[in-house]
């Protein structure tokens, strides 16, 4: 995952840069607590590589589990990409997602 | 509620499940279990009754959890019967619609896993509250108690009408005294990508407000569309519940009438090339 800092220009015009947007990531329900919040990630990657990503980066054990919500209301299924989520559901810029250990909005 | 509604509801998919020959005891020989599928409803909901009718015939100690597959494609059991089948089947040719069922090597990279009734139902209310949060910014779903949440999940899971429409029809109702939905949840199925965006019901040109209709929606989401269809017309599909509606349809009527029971409309359009 590339981090928020800016990436140095190659200068080569030719690649396509991969899209990217801003995800923030707000800790709830007594979850682990991650101390960079903002994150640039390319918009086709998919909330199950959030969900491992976050997993990875919280050391979460693999019997503990890990709830994603958009809005604090819904859990995107896995397959979902955070580019189309970002186009219906961003906020000044940035998507929000919310985590938990546990089910917080049922 | 429309007459539409109960029309659709009643749109069952002939569907003739046979367990992998593979899987399949020595010397056994299972005959297939047919089932009608509700549109709107999950494969997965079937599990049961499928494992009761072939375990007989299974190889005990390997039994995983189900999964399915058409043709050798894994079949996702979060979206409903109706839009797997319009994905991926002609029913010039498809029906009754053949399907391998699987209790062996889970496909862990292709689908999630569905421990139970009730993973589907919290999939099916995250769905559900995504489209709400859509058209009334979450107030209808907010507003309901927890037995209409259940009564809802019940009747879809159980296949009642009048149950899950008793419900069903609070998120029909438009957004803040209006007559139309704030956002309408639609989700675009084209070549492998799933394609979802804000689209409101009325749009302003030429100072007047005129309804978005399906046209506005795919020619926004895939420009190249029309001219396709333009050109080779016969090698173009467009289904909405099996069905193609005329493309200049307002999207905020086929939100009321064509929407799933998880309140998305579920758009698959393919051509000759991207459906082989």
């Amino acid at each position: 995952m590339a981090d928020d800092k800016q990436v140095p220009e190659t200068g080569d015009v030719n690649v396509a840069k991969p899209q990217k947007i801003v995800l923030l990531f707000c800790q709830t329900g007594g979850a682990p607590i991650l101390t960079k919040k903002k994150w640039q990630v390319e918009s086709s990657r998919t909330i199950g590589w959030v969900n491992t990503f976050l997993r990875k980066t919280l050391r979460l054990e693999p019997n503990e589990s890990l709830f994603l919500y958009v809005n604090q209301a819904f859990a995107p299924s896995p397959d979902r990409e955070l580019g189309t989520l970002f186009d219906c559901f961003s906020a000044n810029g940035k998507l929000v997602l919310h985590y938990a250990t546990m089910q917080a909005w049922g | 509620m429309s007459s539409f509604a109960r029309k659709l509801w009643n749109g069952r998919i002939p569907a003739c499940f046979e367990l992998a020959m593979y899987e399949v005891k020595a010397n056994s020989k299972p005959a297939p279990y047919y089932v009608m599928l509700p549109r709107s409803s999950y494969l997965t909901l079937f599990t049961d009754q499928i494992r009761d009718f072939f375990e007989i015939h299974m190889e005990t100690g390997t039994i995983d959890e189900v999964w399915f597959e058409f043709r050798g494609k894994t079949l996702k059991w979060h979206y409903p019967c109706g839009l797997l089948f319009d994905m991926c089947c002609d029913p010039s040719t498809d029906l009754p619609w053949h399907i391998t069922v699987h209790f062996q090597s889970f496909p862990e990279k292709d689908i999630m896993r569905c421990p139970g009734v009730d993973a589907i139902e919290s999939h099916y209310i995250s769905v559900l509250k995504e489209a709400d949060q859509l058209k009334h910014r979450m107030q209808v779903y907010s507003s309901l108690n927890q037995s209409q949440h259940k009564q809802l999940w019940h009747g879809l899971k159980t296949d009642n009408f009048e149950e899950f429409w008793d419900i069903n029809k609070k998120f029909m109702e438009g957004h803040e005294g209006t007559m139309t939905f704030k956002n309408i949840p639609v989700r675009i199925y084209f070549e492998k990508r799933i394609i979802q965006k804000l689209f409101p019901s009325v749009r302003v040109e030429n100072d007047s407000e005129r309804d978005v209709t399906l046209h506005n929606a795919l020619s926004n989401c895939i420009p190249e569309l029309f001219e396709d269809l333009d050109r080779k017309t016969e090698t173009t599909a467009v289904l909405i519940q099996g069905t193609t509606p005329p493309f200049n349809t307002p999207l905020q009527w086929l939100s009321k009438n064509m929407a799933y029971a998880d309140n998305f409309l579920h758009i698959c359009v393919y051509t000759n090339n991207t459906n082989s």
